[in-house]
């Protein structure tokens, strides 16, 4: 009996490892070799008080370090990538970038985003190229920030209202121009930006309320969420030219192996019972198709999925519960199962492998 | 816990103690039957009151900064001498207290809460508090609706001796605060009498801070100044008091409040810049006349015009029109009409009804302006029961008509009332039950994309018992005071999100509430000195108690378990030597009660010293304060700290 328990179990074993191969185009999904190695989760923090936090949580020891960088990130931290050996997080209402090391999660600089006046510029959301990061601002600016010197270097206006996501293709940037704060005037394009000359070329018209901008494979990918109450529209930009707009129910979306994973939590929804999910995927060239659903309902304990970001191919949804409590992270497979989950604090949303 | 213990003990020591109290006491004799119930009023142990004299040793401006030496109440207090201050008592929330001017409510149906800081104590006789309501001779409706009750009570002054009293007063304190004010009374002839009162306060409000990095402590501090206070207020009241008869009474008041307050903001790590600011204006009139017609029957009437004026600007918030620029006004016309009837020397009826209509213009964050009809009455009943029981109760019938846009909404509701109350010579046992509601403000109900139309009230059920002693001895007085309360809220109007775009309010809180409030009170004559001290003790826990929400059991925020105050003063000839201090205790700034969302228990110290010299013509004192004389760094509310160390001294001349 001993020995089929273990013939078994080491099968199962085997099949996980091979669940991992990786696509050569998408970041490496590391396996757990026994090193200190782990996942940070940027904490948005909520929206009046300097809770924003890095969230670690280390796979060596299974467990959440629930305020990683103990200094504090500011107020309203709201995106993070990784470059290289740095973190760079932008924190919105304390007006500035952190440049952090990923292996100890020090700080090695401050980079403050404020205009010629001291007026905070409001940082949004930040991407990276060639040498440079570029940090879009609710000013319409978009800021080049050299890594290697960690100083601003030029600055770029958008001509829109209110950026938001921003991303890289083709040499040229894309910047989601929201015009969210002037509610109900929404904006409804997306700027081109050219990398080399780091001037204004055009403007894209895609849907209202443009906020999430995401680059895969040399297209980007916008999704305008109008008013909240309308469908959204999810607009597919190829070569600085409009290739598709679907109205598709999405809230959040990132990608793996040509294929889109995405949720929607319906705003109809009785606000106190559980919520609805809706986690599906689709082929990247087959938008059009009806999506196909992996899961209807949220996992047992997840109560408002808020962000999602695939590495590998373990899908992390960040789950906000009430925008007020600690949240946490569930880390599903590429058919939705859970795999594990660990907490975090207030207001998850991207994960970043160490 | 060891501090809830000790007070249920003296709550049954005081029964004890009463019953071996061996001095004879002497029945009241009948008295005219208005000052008997005058008195039951004044003896109504469910509350708190800080008389003139506490008030000047607590030291204070606001009656926002006072309130928090009343047993069982928790400002929120945002800062300096601008920032705004609101009051919660035994774990309600602001909402669910009335603030009364002179008896007449102060309503605030937009945002449902009254901002203290507003209202100078320099003209203040008292502020009483009461756990429920005040039930005096023939009172308003309105002051009988809501779950708690702090009157503000002006000083009406003594003008037995000669015809006219005058007085001048003016400070200057730390961070360029000057503040002047001028009192005159005059009697005209045997029945009229005119008060006129005028204060004026400015300041610069730039006082230092430590500002804590990160969510734990031992983190990396910083030392900062408060920038944007500044702050210009000034108030202006008339007050006429005419006798027209030896039945008739009639009052009149109007008063008039401006101020400009710059807000310093929330702090923000590694960026601060504010330009926020706010302007008040205020006029009301009020009247009450008092008719005692043949003995059996009293009629009063209460009535008040108050327009409110509030001004908010921010420049700096991102949004698409230059920042926040909104003007709102309030339009309050209010008539109350009470009859009392008392058919027996034991029984006391009263009928009273409140009529008022309230309307809004919010044109910038409202789609239309929304208008309230309100109409309050009540049925009390006032029965001593047998030679020192009495019972007090009543019931009120609310209706509320809101009119917004095209659409109309009508709420009605009974609420009771109960009070058994014993009273004897020095011993004083009470019980009260209460259920009442508060109605949604205009803010929760039409607030531009946050505002539920379909609010249904909040619901208040409270339960109180107390049990008081006092003793009077040769040289000395003692009090003693517990009170046990349970109070729970059902239907909480709380925010909600409904995915991660969208947020609706919604009726779906519950909060439950008990705890205990000790007052002890002493003063004491050795020859020439006489040391006066008041203590006040609360235990609480309030928390939510809604099995389905994420913080079920949690204790509420901003609610800390154990409060310490006291008021002590030494007074030796013309020399009065003051000092007060507020112990708070840790209390969560969120609804999770987790380490990150804790602020520390803090101490609050302050003396002061007076020193009246009297000449033929004029009287006049000095005073030098010293506040917070440890200069504690805390906040009341999260990353809004409050003034470190600072000093005052002030000079007035009575004529």
């Amino acid at each position: 009996m001993k020995t089929i328990k273990i013939f078994f179990t080491s099968l199962c074993l085997i099949f996980c490892f091979t669940s991992c191969f990786k696509d050569a185009e998408e970041e490496e999904y590391r396996q757990y070799d026994g090193e200190d190695y782990g996942l940070y989760v940027l904490c948005e923090g909520t929206g009046a008080d300097n809770n924003s936090a890095l969230s670690y949580y280390s796979f060596k020891d299974s467990l959440s370090i629930l305020d990683y960088f103990k200094e504090g990130l500011g107020k309203n931290a709201n995106d993070m990538i990784k470059v290289g050996e740095e973190l760079y997080i932008v924190v919105t209402e304390s007006a500035c970038v952190w440049v952090l090391d990923k292996n100890t999660g020090s700080q090695i600089a401050r980079i403050e985003i404020t205009d010629e006046q001291g007026n905070n510029r409001k940082p949004r959301h930040l991407t990276y190229y060639d040498g440079y990061i570029y940090v879009s601002c609710w000013d319409a600016s978009v800021v080049k920030i050299s890594k290697k010197t960690h100083l601003i270097t030029e600055i770029c206006s958008t001509l829109g209202r209110y950026p938001e996501g921003i991303a890289i293709a083709n040499n040229k940037i894309y910047v989601a121009n929201s015009g969210g704060l002037d509610y109900p005037n929404y904006d409804k394009t997306v700027s081109v930006i050219d990398v080399n000359s780091f001037s204004f070329e055009k403007k894209i018209e895609v849907g209202e309320n443009p906020q999430t901008l995401k680059a895969y494979k040399n297209k980007i990918y916008v999704l305008s969420t109008g008013n909240y109450m309308v469908t959204p529209t999810l607009t597919v930009i190829n070569n600085s030219e409009v290739e598709k707009q679907i109205s598709m129910n999405i809230a959040d979306f990132d990608f793996w192996e040509n294929k889109m994973y995405f949720f929607y939590t319906s705003p109809y929804a009785d606000p106190t019972s559980n919520k609805d999910f809706n986690f599906s995927y689709l082929d990247i060239n087959n938008l059009d198709e009806p999506a196909k659903v992996l899961r209807e309902q949220t996992l047992s304990g997840m109560v408002m999925p808020y962000h999602i970001s695939i590495i590998g191919n373990t899908i992390f949804i960040s789950d906000a519960k009430n925008f007020n409590s600690a949240g946490e992270v569930f880390a599903l497979d590429t058919l939705g199962n859970l795999r594990y989950k660990f907490p975090t604090l207030i207001n998850p949303s991207k994960v970043v492998q160490k | 816990m060891k501090n809830f213990a000790i007070v249920i003990l003296l709550f049954f020591g005081t029964i004890v103690l009463q019953a071996q109290d061996s001095i004879k006491t002497k029945v009241l004799d009948s008295i005219v039957v208005r000052a008997k119930k005058i008195d039951l009023l004044e003896n109504t142990p469910v509350g708190d009151a800080l008389q003139k004299k506490d008030l000047q040793t607590i030291g204070v401006e606001s009656v926002g900064e006072a309130a928090k030496f009343l047993s069982g109440v928790m400002v929120k207090d945002y800062g300096g001498l601008g920032g705004v201050k609101t009051v919660s008592v035994r774990g309600l929330s602001s909402n669910h207290t009335a603030i009364l001017y002179d008896g007449i409510n102060i309503f605030d149906n937009q945002s449902g809460q009254v901002d203290l800081g507003k209202y100078s104590l320099a003209n203040v006789g008292g502020l009483y508090l009461a756990n429920a309501q005040f039930t005096p001779l023939l009172p308003t409706a309105s002051a009988l609706a809501s779950a708690s009750t702090i009157n503000i009570q002006t000083e009406k002054p003594n003008l037995e001796d000669n015809n006219m009293r005058s007085e001048i007063g003016l400070s200057y304190g730390s961070f360029s605060t000057f503040g002047e004010n001028i009192f005159f009374a005059r009697k005209i002839n045997n029945k009229n009498i005119i008060t006129t009162y005028f204060d004026l306060t400015h300041s610069k409000g730039n006082y230092p801070f430590v500002l804590h990095y990160g969510l734990q402590d031992n983190q990396k501090t910083q030392k900062l100044r408060r920038d944007n206070n500044e702050i210009f207020s000034t108030h202006t009241e008339l007050n006429w008091f005419w006798d027209i008869s030896k039945s008739k009474t009639l009052k009149l008041k109007t008063y008039y409040y401006y101020s400009d307050r710059e807000l310093p903001s929330a702090v923000t790590l590694y960026y601060m810049n504010s330009k926020e600011e706010l302007y008040n204006k205020n006029l009301f009139l009020q009247s009450t006349f008092t008719s005692y017609l043949n003995g059996l029957f009293t009629y009063k009437n209460n009535f008040k015009i108050d327009w409110n004026y509030t001004h908010y600007l921010n420049p700096l918030l991102s949004n698409g029109l230059q920042g926040e620029n909104d003007i709102y006004k309030l339009l309050l016309l209010y008539d109350n009409n009470a009859i009392s009837f008392q058919p027996t020397e034991n029984l006391f009826f009263t009928l009273t009804n409140d009529i008022y209509y309230n309307r809004l213009k919010a044109n910038t964050q409202m789609d239309s302006e929304p208008e309230r009809f309100s109409s309050l009455s009540a049925f009390v009943v006032d029965w001593r029961l047998f030679k020192k029981l009495y019972l007090t109760t009543n019931i009120l019938h609310s209706l509320y008509y809101d009119m917004y846009s095209n659409s109309t909404n009508t709420t009605q509701h009974f609420s009771p009332y109960f009070c058994l109350k014993w009273q004897d010579n020095n011993f004083t046992s009470s019980l009260f039950y209460k259920n009442i509601f508060r109605m949604p403000t205009f803010n929760e109900l039409y607030y531009r994309r946050f505002g539920s139309k379909d609010l249904n009230p909040e619901n208040t059920m409270q339960l109180s018992i107390t049990n008081s002693f006092s003793k009077v001895f040769k040289e000395s007085e003692l009090s003693i005071e517990v009170s046990l309360y349970y109070n729970d809220v059902t239907n909480k109007i709380v925010a909600i999100p409904k995915n991660i775009y969208l947020w609706s309010m919604v009726n779906y809180g519950k909060v439950k509430i008990y705890g205990c409030d000790f007052k002890l009170g002493a003063n004491t004559r050795i020859e020439d000195f006489i040391i006066e001290g008041k203590l006040n003790y609360s235990f609480s826990r309030a928390t939510d108690n809604e099995p389905s929400s994420l913080t079920y059991k949690d204790n509420l925020p901003y609610s800390p378990e154990q409060v310490y105050s006291i008021i002590a003063n030494l007074s030796y000839k013309n020399i009065v030597l003051g000092y007060n201090c507020m112990l708070v205790d840790n209390r969560y700034s969120l609804p999770e009660n987790i380490t990150y969302n804790l602020l520390p228990h803090y101490a609050d110290h302050s003396a002061n010293i007076n020193y009246s010299y009297k000449t033929k013509d004029c009287n006049y004192k000095f005073t030098f304060s010293l506040n917070n004389i440890f200069n504690k760094q805390y906040e009341v509310i999260r990353s809004y700290p409050m003034m470190g160390r600072n000093c005052q001294i002030k000079i007035t001349l009575s004529l």
